[in-house]
């Protein structure tokens, strides 16, 4: 599986330490929820019916055992107990109280994950075959592409303010488990000539 | 992504999707301006950085899978009904000979889709230490994917689940269902969606009718956002409000695979209370009209069209009834 290297997690302490100085003057009431709306969205935090919600990132859905128990913690111990699968492979905690957010987002740090981009009129996460790497019918791992385009695309500066969400998915396989023709962007690989190998194209 | 930044509409967020944007201005149009940025920043553009890509492909080596005797498989296959129903609906085929990739189902009937309590995750986390090779995966359908499984240890797997609720023997069944968070959560929801996942779910299981029909997909969104992929399921189901009351469209064939397809709408809305039987009577007809067992619900669709759907949708006498 992909760890995170030095940058990632640097990039990531980063992040989580600028979100905690916001949150503490959101709650000091030196920022209104307006003005705070957009530094939330950057970081995953929605306001919903009843409460914030967390949607935390879960690139092309794979997760390490070691990562599920962060998270079983995290509903444990900032959430009601339990936490919401996606439909693009992510999970939300619907009950989190916000000035908990910041340690909420440091325990996912430990464990090389995050809420980057998972709201915001932004490149979301790139979903993948659930499959991958496993299925029977598969020409290649799509995941390898699908992190590329997650370093390319996190924190990318011209494509921050979007004018609406996007949504990019990714298949290895001739059976199309990731709905791509349902995306903004649909990647399939397939085998191509002229290529190293036994080596699929996109 | 360059050429939507400049040519996506900024005034009206319901129109700001790339799909509005090809619609409005026509795909050649889009592909023009393409491949006109394309042309500005070719020069600059060396290619995928191949040690980059070479060093994730590395973190991504698969595991190792040694051959092991799947005995214990047989034995559990001949002797245990609810093993069998579980490796039938639950378990596909690997691409190492001797391994499956397991669907743990997020849908036990009644259930909200998707939810996993903390002791869910802890156990399903040492499960995928014991056997599969510490790896998860969670599906856009809303489940939790062992990929990495012996033959040989499905069996102590499926009593280990079956222990902690989680052997639900469902995947792609009619209670495993796709629904958004919908009105029970979302600031944006029209509409309820997870309860009537719940209600679908246990009306076809007290009915006796889930091996029955088979594999089907069936989506839900609370609101026009389609979260819940409404569009691409064999019958969608798309909350809405009509003047303060919930109203629930259906539509029958879309397809979320590579033969994707945007169901169609099937006509005026249901009520709440009234959309449980009314896929009923859409699942009564598909069983009428099947042409063997074999036939799947969108197969017959495709064969027949949405018109015999309908006329069971809206038969007021077939309404009655249900
Ligand atoms: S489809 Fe609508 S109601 Fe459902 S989660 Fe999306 S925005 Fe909310």
């Amino acid at each position: 599986m992909y760890d995170y290297t030095d940058f990632d997690e640097a990039f990531v302490r980063g992040r989580v330490a600028q979100f905690r100085a916001q949150v503490a003057r959101r709650l000091d009431g030196s920022l209104s929820e307006d003005e705070f709306r957009p530094f939330r969205l950057m970081n995953g935090v929605y306001l919903q019916l009843h409460a914030y919600m967390l949607r935390v990132a879960i690139p092309y859905g794979t997760l390490s055992a070691r990562q599920m128990r962060a998270l079983a913690d995290i509903a444990d111990r900032w959430d009601k107990g339990y936490g919401h699968f996606t439909t693009r492979q992510n999970i939300q905690f619907n009950w989190p109280k916000l000035g908990d957010i910041p340690d909420i987002l440091g325990a996912l740090a430990d464990v090389g994950m995050h809420a980057i981009q998972t709201s915001g009129n932004t490149i979301r996460n790139v979903t993948a075959d659930h499959f991958a790497a496993a299925a029977a019918d598969e020409i290649e791992d799509p995941r390898p592409v699908a992190e590329l385009i997650r370093q390319w695309s996190t924190d990318h500066p011209e494509f921050q303010f979007l004018p609406r969400k996007f949504k990019i998915a990714i298949t290895g396989s001739p059976n199309d488990r990731a709905v791509t023709r349902a995306h903004d962007i649909g990647l399939r690989m397939v085998r191509a000539k002229g290529l190293p190998g036994d080596r699929g194209g996109l | 992504m360059a050429a939507y930044n400049l040519a996506g509409r900024r005034d009206n967020k319901y129109k700001a999707r790339l799909k509005i944007t090809v619609f409005e201005g026509g795909l050649e149009a889009f592909r023009d301006a393409v491949e006109a940025e394309f042309a500005r920043t070719r020069a600059a553009f060396s290619g995928v950085d191949q040690a980059l890509l070479a060093e994730i492909e590395a973190a991504f080596a698969p595991p190792a899978l040694p051959l092991r005797d799947a005995g214990a498989y047989h034995a559990a296959w001949a002797a245990d009904a609810d093993f069998r129903a579980f490796a039938t609906q639950n378990v596909v085929a690997h691409k190492v000979p001797g391994y499956g990739i397991v669907t743990v189902s997020l849908k036990a009937h009644g259930a909200t889709p998707g939810d996993a309590t903390a002791a869910q995750m802890r156990k399903l986390a040492d499960l995928a230490d014991a056997y599969s090779a510490g790896e998860l995966r969670i599906s856009h359908e809303q489940n939790v994917i062992l990929p990495h499984v012996a033959l040989a240890d499905l069996p102590a797997l499926h009593r280990a689940l079956a222990a902690a609720g989680l052997g639900t023997a469902n995947a792609g069944l009619i209670s495993d269902i796709i629904a958004c968070p919908g009105m029970d959560y979302c600031a944006l929801a029209t509409a309820r969606s997870i309860p009537v996942a719940q209600e679908l779910a246990t009306h076809f299981k007290a009915l006796g009718l889930e091996q029955e029909i088979g594999q089907i997909k069936i989506k839900i969104s609370g609101c026009i956002n389609a979260c819940g992929h409404h569009h691409v399921g064999h019958i969608g189901i798309l909350g809405l409000d009509r003047a303060g009351v919930e109203n629930y469209q259906i539509t029958l064939g879309g397809d979320a695979t590579e033969r994707a397809a945007i169901g169609e709408k099937t006509g005026p809305g249901f009520a709440y209370d009234e959309i449980v039987p009314a896929i009923e009577r859409i699942l009564r007809a598909y069983l009428a009209l099947r042409q063997a067992p074999e036939e799947t619900f969108i197969e017959t669709f495709r064969r027949l069209g949405a018109a015999p759907f309908k006329a069971a949708l809206y038969d007021e006498g077939a309404r009655d009834a249900a």
